[in-house]
This record gives C-alpha cells, sequence and structure tokens, in this order.
C-alpha cells in the first residue's frame, strides 16, 4: 500500500513535470493492441493457448485462476492511435486490487523492444500479495502529460490463492499502545546475605586476640620506657600518633576525604614536629633500644 | 638473625627449632625481638583475616580487602625497619639512623592508614 502511495505520489510529480512539456509536444490519444494476459507454469513460454486476447476496454470474461506456484504473463503494446507508432508513456501500471480489502499490489510494466511486458514469478514474489488468497480486480492504468485522457482499465478478474503470511510481530518501538502501563515499582538492590552476628563477631575477638598477645610478648621481653627523654614532647609525639589515628577512625564513620586531609594536616604537622624532637633528643644521646 | 650451631644428624626436627629458638633468645637484641613480636602479632592478625575470608566469604569485600591490605602492608613496613635497624645491617645502612628509619616506619604507617580507612566503606 505504502508502494503504491509513493508510485502516485511520484506519478503526480511526473505528470505535472510532463505537463509542462506538453506545451512543446503534441498531445496524442492512446491505444493499447495485443493485450494477452494469462497463467503460465512455472518455466512455460506464453503462447497463443495459454494467454489470452483481450480488447482495449473490454473485460476477459471468465475469472483467471492462479495458484502462487505459477506466473502471471501480461503484454501489450502502447501506440498513438492517430500515427500508429509506438510511445512510451510515463506510467504504465499493472494494479491488483483484492476485492473484499481494497488492498492495491501495484507493479510497473517494463518496456521491452515492441511493447510491455510484465510477469509475476508467483513463486518468488507471491509475499507481494500479503498473503491475501481470493478475488483480484486487474486494472491497466496508462497515464502521461501528452496523453489526452489516461487509461484506467479493468481488464480481467483473477482468483489467486497465496499461502498465508504468517503474521510480523510489530516492533516495539512502533506499537501504538493507549492503555495504561503497569506502574514501574523501583527495586533496591538487595542486601547480601550475610553471616550470623556470632560468627563475625567471634572472628572480630579472633582478629583483636593477637593484640593480646602481642603485650604478652613485649612485657615478657621488656619494654624499656626508661629511655624517653624527660620532656613533654614524647607525650605530645605518642598524643599526636593517637590523635591521628583516632582521625582515621572519625574519617571511617563520618568525615569525607577533604575534611580528613584538613584536619590531617593540622595533626601530622604537630606530631611531625612532635616527633623531630624525640628522635633527635635520642639520636643524640644515641641509645636508642626502644621508643 | 641468629648464627645457626652446627647441628649432628641424629638430632630430631623438634630439638633443631629449640635450639633455634634458645639461640635466637640469646643473641638477639630486645630491640629486634620487639619488632618480632610485633611482625608476629600481624601474621596472626592477618592469618585470621584470610581464615574468616575462606570460611565465611569475602562479602564486604572492600573492607576485607582493606584489613588484609593493612595488615600485610605493615608486615612489610616492619620488616623493613627491622632490617634497618639491625645492628648485622650496619654496613649498609650506615646513612640511616634508627630514629630515622622508625620516622619513615611511622610516616609510611600514617599514609598507609589513610589509604586504608578510605578504602575501608
Amino acid at each position: 500500500m505504502k508502494f503504491a502511495i509513493l508510485l502516485t505520489a511520484c506519478g503526480i510529480l511526473l505528470a505535472n513535470a510532463a505537463t509542462e512539456q506538453a506545451g512543446s509536444k503534441k498531445s496524442y490519444d492512446a491505444n493499447v493492441l495485443e493485450f494477452r494476459v494469462g497463467v503460465l507454469e512455472k518455466d512455460g513460454q506464453p503462447d497463443g493457448t495459454n494467454t489470452h486476447n483481450v480488447a482495449l476496454f473490454s473485460k476477459y470474461a471468465s475469472v483467471i485462476e492462479s495458484d502462487h506456484t505459477k506466473r502471471i504473463h501480461i503484454s501489450f503494446k502502447v501506440q498513438d492511435k492517430a500515427t500508429g507508432s509506438a510511445v512510451k508513456p510515463h506510467q504504465v501500471f499493472v494494479i491488483f486490487e483484492h476485492s473484499p480489502s481494497a488492498a492495491e499490489v501495484v507493479y510497473v510494466a517494463d518496456a521491452v523492444a515492441n511493447g510491455y511486458t510484465l510477469d509475476i514469478n508467483l513463486p518468488k514474489s507471491h509475499t507481494d500479495f500479503d498473503g491475501l488468497s481470493g478475488s483480484y480486480k486487474a486494472r491497466l492504468v496508462i497515464g502521461d502529460g501528452a496523453i489526452k485522457k489516461s487509461i484506467d482499465w479493468h481488464f480481467a478478474d483473477f482468483k489467486l490463492s497465496v499461502p498465508a503470511q504468517p503474521d510480523k510481530p510489530v516492533p516495539k518501538s512502533q506499537q501504538i499502545i493507549y492503555e495504561t502501563l503497569p506502574e514501574i515499582q523501583h527495586k533496591f538492590r538487595q542486601p547480601e546475605k550475610r553471616p550470623p552476628s556470632f560468627v563475625s563477631d567471634t572472628f572480630t575477638i579472633v582478629c583483636l586476640a593477637p593484640l593480646a598477645l602481642l603485650l604478652i610478648l613485649w612485657l615478657g621481653i621488656g619494654i624499656n620506657f626508661g629511655n624517653l627523654p624527660l620532656s613533654l614532647w614524647p607525650l605530645l609525639f605518642h598524643g599526636g600518633l593517637c590523635g591521628l589515628f583516632g582521625l582515621y577512625f572519625v574519617f571511617w564513620l563520618r568525615l569525607n576525604m577533604f575534611e580528613t586531609l584538613k584536619y590531617l594536616a593540622l595533626i601530622g604537622a604537630f606530631t611531625f614536629i612532635a616527633g623531630n624532637r624525640v628522635l633527635r633528643s635520642l639520636a643524640n644521646s644515641n641509645k636508642l633500644v626502644f621508643l | 638473625m641468629s648464627s645457626r650451631q652446627p647441628v649432628t644428624a641424629k638430632q630430631n626436627v623438634v630439638a633443631v627449632l629449640f635450639n633455634l629458638f634458645d639461640d635466637y633468645k640469646k643473641t638477639t637484641s630486645s630491640k629486634l625481638k620487639i619488632i618480632d613480636a610485633y611482625m608476629f602479632y600481624i601474621l596472626i592478625t592477618g592469618i585470621a583475616q584470610f581464615a574468616y575470608c575462606c570460611l565465611v566469604g569475602t562479602f564486604p569485600f572492600n573492607s576485607f580487602l582493606s584489613g588484609f591490605i593493612s595488615t600485610v602492608s605493615s608486615f612489610v613496613l616492619a620488616s623493613c625497619l627491622r632490617i634497618q635497624v639491625n645492628d648485622e645491617n650496619k654496613s649498609e645502612f650506615s646513612h640511616i639512623s634508627p630514629e630515622r628509619a622508625f620516622a619513615d616506619f611511622i610516616f609510611a604507617h600514617a599514609i598507609l592508614h589513610l589509604v586504608v580507612v578510605n578504602f575501608l566503606g
């Protein structure tokens, strides 16, 4: 159907263009001669027996039947009625119109050396009929800007049987749905399965237990606090370190990186100075055993 | 490290280990022993973390990873500290005083744990 509309649009354009030229071109009456229509076997050749002659503006008496294994063959000549010379009009179409549904299938007749021919190879091109079997009106349409009276001739009735086409699924992007769609419910990501709190608590203790072991080992080895220089700096240094890791703890709980870096600069600078003092004094006394 | 005593073939493995441990206790300075104890503590903690990962699962994967990175890196840093303050390596690290090594150790820990806490989530 779209094809037909497109062709009609093209035809109107061409006709307009031709009409403009028609002033210089002599208009004429078209005549269709030697119009033969018939149904051939798949590889048959048209001859006098399998195609039938139909005179212009008459209609072939019987209904031509065909199924999708055969070919429909149409051949004719178009002449200038006055001079008898062959002409090639702009539009030479054969239209099959499905009777109940008015669906049209349009074919362009092929211009050959001596006239026009149209060979519809139904085994291949039965899909043009969209699986619509039944009776078709066949029309020949000849139009040109220079033709005085265009021809639209219902020349025969056909009864075609073509295999039904499977329903083509309409792509979702082309479907038009007027019903309200189901509401989209947001689905939160399901939290992953966690071990029972007993297991994780146990492992928390297991991971912390070596800390006690460390303290026991250190006490066993003997930590020497006596070496600390007697001043405020060691206290500040250790305080700074504790503050540093306390800051990291708060960072973990609520701060963001920028805030953390701000505080870190303060605490870090303080700890650095304090540590520098402590370690320098230890290095001077040159007897670091343990800090 | 401890200097090995020559062992006869008849001594069994346990005796060798005891001998080694006694030797370690006698010859290693307490400074290094403290670091060794610290490294042992980290090792045990890391093993516990890894056991949790194997037995229970890696669900808060970044938490596991940051904890494990913390232990592994602390172990590496402690071993670096131990190498640098060891008297036997004095010839190699003559320009680095033990105090300087300890300051590096602290500084590296401050940076490391900033990253670890950031990754902890």
